[in-house]
């Protein structure tokens, strides 16, 4: 289980990670969501090892990555621009990591160089950018962690390596009881794989959740009205968002599907339906309740 | 049984790391090891290949001087500095992931702790270093060998010893650029601050020391401790070391291997410490941690103060002057460090605080300094404290009146130096009067001191104390407004009657140390301007060289140095107007010891035996000339005329 407990990390001025907690269960597949700068690596980052935390800790199974080999030979990270030795091929690399990580398996390097179209001997620093990931991909899965951790890995990946990639964190979390923590902004790709989300703001983490819970419990009205009831008719509805044109009237509402209905039909419009929001809804209509100003930022 | 666990661990990670980093740079130690053979073995090869056989020299010997010859030349001209520039490029190549934000999220999140990390790496880099040399010292070793050199085993030893002085120092400067790297966020930044460093602090104390003698009456800067000069700065530490590996290991050079010792582990405790706490998000930043940066800047803009100064003194000697230069200089240099390290101006506002520290820390030594350095312008020990006096008043000399000679062992090096002094209590009364009336004159010329050119040495004086310290005080002849600032004429009596009295002639003469079996012969040569000029060689029976010697004795104690000067024709114009006397062409040399190697064995219960001590081999001493100018009515002038040497 991962759990950061007040966790805080500064730059200078600026303070990326600001007093969160939160836990991720073992055997799970999360994935952080936030605005640019929001702390989503810097949060990989201080759970990798790399960065030691100004305040409060993060934890692996109880103990801290920095400076422990032993819970950071359980942990593999790609960053958002994977960075591979100079001159180096897949093999050299492969090489390389064998002899770090205790869990390394040769049959699964074998097994997945099989699976990604990737020529070994070639060095990868003149790669494109979706392969270099493949390579590191490789490398990553062939140490075998507990704890994956994956900076905008849908970046640059072909749909076919993205299902591919989709399908072996899939198994390896069903097989191994592998943990998955991915920071992207592709919250299509997100929704497929991830079975919790989190979402980061300014250093702070807003909410997270179970995803499932997450889609029902927040919920997109459309409904048509003539003529068009008080706002505080309503009330009682935990509305997130409101959006007025005409007779149209759409809102997005937190809470159950049915009774949202009810409270809708008991206004008694000429239409009303209920739609389940998209992941990127729900990140829009949360970050606007945080004080995102999407709409000037769309302007 | 943890502590066990966590050792093999770090070990396990260690090894990984090391065989690793050395594989990464195996290029880097090949190409080493090429062109440390082209700079070396080759050179000495085709040294000894080429060597100009003289038939009356042993071969052996002749290899063994071009061996030792070319050998230093090459390790001090071409291996140190090729071993120093691969020091830098080894860490450059080993450490700059330090540097680089995607290499720190690769290395950084390895299961591989900081400490081997470090620690395994730097091994590498001496693997990379060592085995190139420790290769290429070894052919030349049998290069040596395959020639026959004599002494071999003393030569393959001089070599070995600076193959192991080599290691020490290129460690010492590995582990000063690996510092740098875990200090410095940039590669940039990390080698600027090495050659910065390794530059500034040797300039720094010279340019320092050289201000301090321009102030202080009586500092002395005759002799300037290597170690002080490199005390940190490894990369110019190397060069002090090589060339004095075939001195013997007296308190400074030991001084000198303790400090480089301890400096290194130091060194590597303290990258270990801070490497640990250094913050990976520090990678491209300028620095990582500031004290060095402080540091570095502190140090060139005091060299650039400092130089500027005393250039600008150069060209006019006055503390105006200097300080002008320093004042510009020094902000100059602080403007340009600044810049450069934080990549432009935006900082440089709030970096005037560090040149603020550098203007106080200035006024406060030129203060100290200027007003006697708490003391040390005014220090004259008491009588009673004194148990001689070395003393030398350089206006007075010449080769009969010597101060100081020198003798060495079997290879010519020094085993002892013999200064005149005094020891009896009138004349010890004698230099402490004189020494405070020196005091007393440079304060009624200016006081505060002021900043004076110098104009050759005056004296030196140099006290040996009951305690067994040692209190030295060496003066300038100043120079201002043009003109050489004369001593007043009573101290200039003061100085004569020491040096002419009896215990310092005798003391510090060789002439006195001389026992008549030693002085094998004489050479006398004669070079009248219209005659071709004449060397010719006397051999002496002892009873011949007594007589020799007494009257040579005799003639020191009747000089008075006062009026040495005298004797000679010292300048064109002089020369013109003096009539060249028959001396004036003549020159007396004594051939002493053995009449190939100059060698000789000093008597049991002689002064030589005293001065020597322990040593029994055999010994040699400086032989010089004795002008006869103006000694046609001495003691030996007579006696070379009466054997018949002279005409």
């Amino acid at each position: 289980m991962i759990e950061a407990r007040e966790l805080t990390k500064k730059f200078d001025r600026i303070t990326a990670l600001d007093h969160i907690s939160f836990q991720v269960q073992s055997g799970s597949v999360f994935g952080l969501v936030g605005s640019n700068g929001a702390g989503k690596s810097t949060f990989l980052r201080t759970l990798a090892g790399i960065y030691q935390p100004d305040g409060g800790e993060i934890l692996l199974d109880g103990e801290a990555p920095f400076e422990k080999t032993a819970v950071k030979s359980r942990i593999f990270f790609i960053p958002d621009y994977p960075y591979f030795l100079p001159q180096a091929t897949l093999t050299d690399m492969a090489a390389f990591y064998k002899k770090l990580y205790p869990n390394w398996s040769d049959g699964r390097y074998e097994a997945l160089c099989g699976m990604f179209p990737i020529d070994r001997k070639t060095n990868i620093g003149n790669m494109s950018k979706g392969m270099q990931r493949q390579a590191a991909l490789i490398c990553a899965m062939a140490t075998q962690p507990d704890l994956l951790l994956l900076d905008e890995i849908f970046d640059g990946l072909d749909p076919v390596m993205r299902q591919l990639l989709k399908r072996i964190i899939g198994s390896e979390v069903a097989d191994r009881g592998m943990t998955v923590v991915i920071a992207s902004h592709n919250l299509r790709e997100l929704e497929d794989v991830c079975d919790h989300v989190g979402l980061f703001h300014r250093g702070g983490v807003l909410f997270e959740r179970d995803l499932d819970e997450l889609k029902l419990g927040i919920n997109k009205v459309q409904a048509v009205f003539k003529p068009m009831p008080e706002y505080s008719a309503f009330e009682g509805l935990d509305i997130v968002k409101t959006d007025l044109r005409g007779s149209l009237i759409s809102l997005v509402v937190r809470g159950k599907q049915e009774e949202i209905l009810e409270h809708i039909n008991a206004l008694h419009p000429v239409f009303a339906e209920v739609l389940p929001l998209t992941l990127e809804e729900v990140f829009i209509s949360e970050m606007e309740v945080a004080g995102y100003d999407i709409e000037n930022i769309l302007k | 049984m943890t502590s066990k666990t966590s050792s093999n661990k770090f070990l396990s990670e260690l090894k990984n790391t090391y065989l690793w980093a050395s594989k990464k740079n195996l290029g880097m130690t090949s190409l080493l090891a090429v062109l440390l053979f082209l700079a070396f073995p080759l050179v000495v090869w085709f040294s000894l290949a080429n060597t100009e056989m003289n038939i009356w020299i042993p071969a052996g010997e002749q290899y063994a001087n071009v061996f030792r010859r070319t050998s230093f030349a090459s390790m001090t001209f071409f291996v140190t500095p090729l071993c120093l520039l691969f020091v830098l490029l080894t860490a450059v190549s080993l450490f700059q992931y330090m540097h680089n934000k995607r290499s720190v999220d690769l290395f950084h999140a390895l299961p591989v702790g900081r400490s081997a990390m470090l620690l395994g790496r730097f091994l590498a880099g001496l693997t990379t270093l060592f085995v190139p040399l420790l290769i290429n010292f070894s052919v030349v070793a049998v290069v040596g060998l395959s020639y026959g050199i004599e002494n071999s085993g003393t030569h393959i030893g001089y070599l070995y010893s600076v193959l192991l002085w080599l290691f020490l120092m290129l460690a010492a400067a590995l582990l000063f650029c690996v510092l740098m790297a875990v200090c410095s966020g940039t590669t940039l930044d990390m080698v600027l601050s090495v050659i910065g460093v390794n530059i500034a602090y040797p300039l720094l104390i010279l340019a320092v020391l050289f201000v301090i003698s321009c102030l202080l009456p009586g500092f002395n800067t005759e002799h300037v401790s290597p170690l002080l000069t490199t005390l940190i700065s490894p990369f110019t530490a190397v060069f002090a070391a090589i060339s004095s590996v075939d001195q013997a290991f007296d308190a400074e050079k030991i001084t000198f291997l303790i400090w480089w010792i301890v400096f290194s582990v130091f060194l590597a405790v303290l990258c270990v410490y801070l490497y640990r706490r250094r913050k990976s998000e520090s990678a491209e930043n300028t620095f990582a941690f500031a004290i060095p940066k402080q540091i570095i800047r502190f140090l060139l803009t005091a060299v650039g103060g400092l130089g500027l100064g005393l250039i600008f003194y150069w060209y006019n000697s006055t503390t105006l002057n200097f300080l002008l230069g320093l004042l510009i200089g020094s902000l100059v240099a602080h403007i340009i460090v600044e810049a450069v390290y934080s990549r432009g101006f935006s900082r440089m506002v709030r970096s005037l605080g560090g040149y603020g520290v550098f203007l106080v820390v200035f006024a406060a030594f030129y203060g100290i300094v200027c007003t006697g350095g708490f003391g040390y312008a005014d220090r004259v020990p008491s009588v009673d404290q004194v148990a001689s006096v070395t003393y030398q008043d350089y206006s007075y000399y010449d080769s009969f009146t010597d101060w100081h000679f020198y003798i060495t062992d079997e290879k010519y090096n020094t085993l002892a130096k013999a200064e005149s002094h005094v020891v009896q209590p009138e004349n010890i009364e004698k230099v402490l009067q004189y020494h405070q009336g020196l005091i007393d004159f440079k304060k009624s010329i200016g006081f505060p001191y002021r900043m004076e050119r110098q104009n050759g040495t005056l004296c030196s004086i140099t006290y040996h104390l009951k305690n067994g310290k040692t209190l030295t005080r060496t003066y300038w002849d100043v120079y201002r407004d043009s003109h050489s600032v004369g001593l007043p004429k009573e101290l200039k009596d003061l100085s004569g009657e020491i040096c002419n009295s009896r215990e310092y002639k005798e003391s510090g003469n060789m002439l006195f140390y001389l026992t008549p079996e030693i002085v094998t012969g004489v050479q006398i040569e004669d070079y009248t301007p219209e005659k071709e000029t004449t060397s010719v060689s006397y051999k002496l029976a002892p009873e011949e060289s007594e007589k020799l010697l007494e009257a040579m004795r005799q003639d020191v104690l009747d000089i008075d140095v006062t009026q040495v000067k005298g004797r000679y024709a010292e300048t064109a114009e002089s020369t013109e107007a003096a009539e060249v006397t028959r001396g004036d062409n003549v020159a007396l040399s004594l051939v002493l010891g053995e009449k190939d190697t100059r060698l000789f064995t000093p008597k049991e219960g002689s002064k030589l035996k005293e001065l020597i001590g322990a040593y029994s081999g055999k010994i040699s001493l400086e032989q010089g000339q004795y002008q006869m100018s103006g000694m046609e009515d001495s003691h030996t002038w007579a006696f070379m005329k009466e054997q018949g040497w002279i005409k």
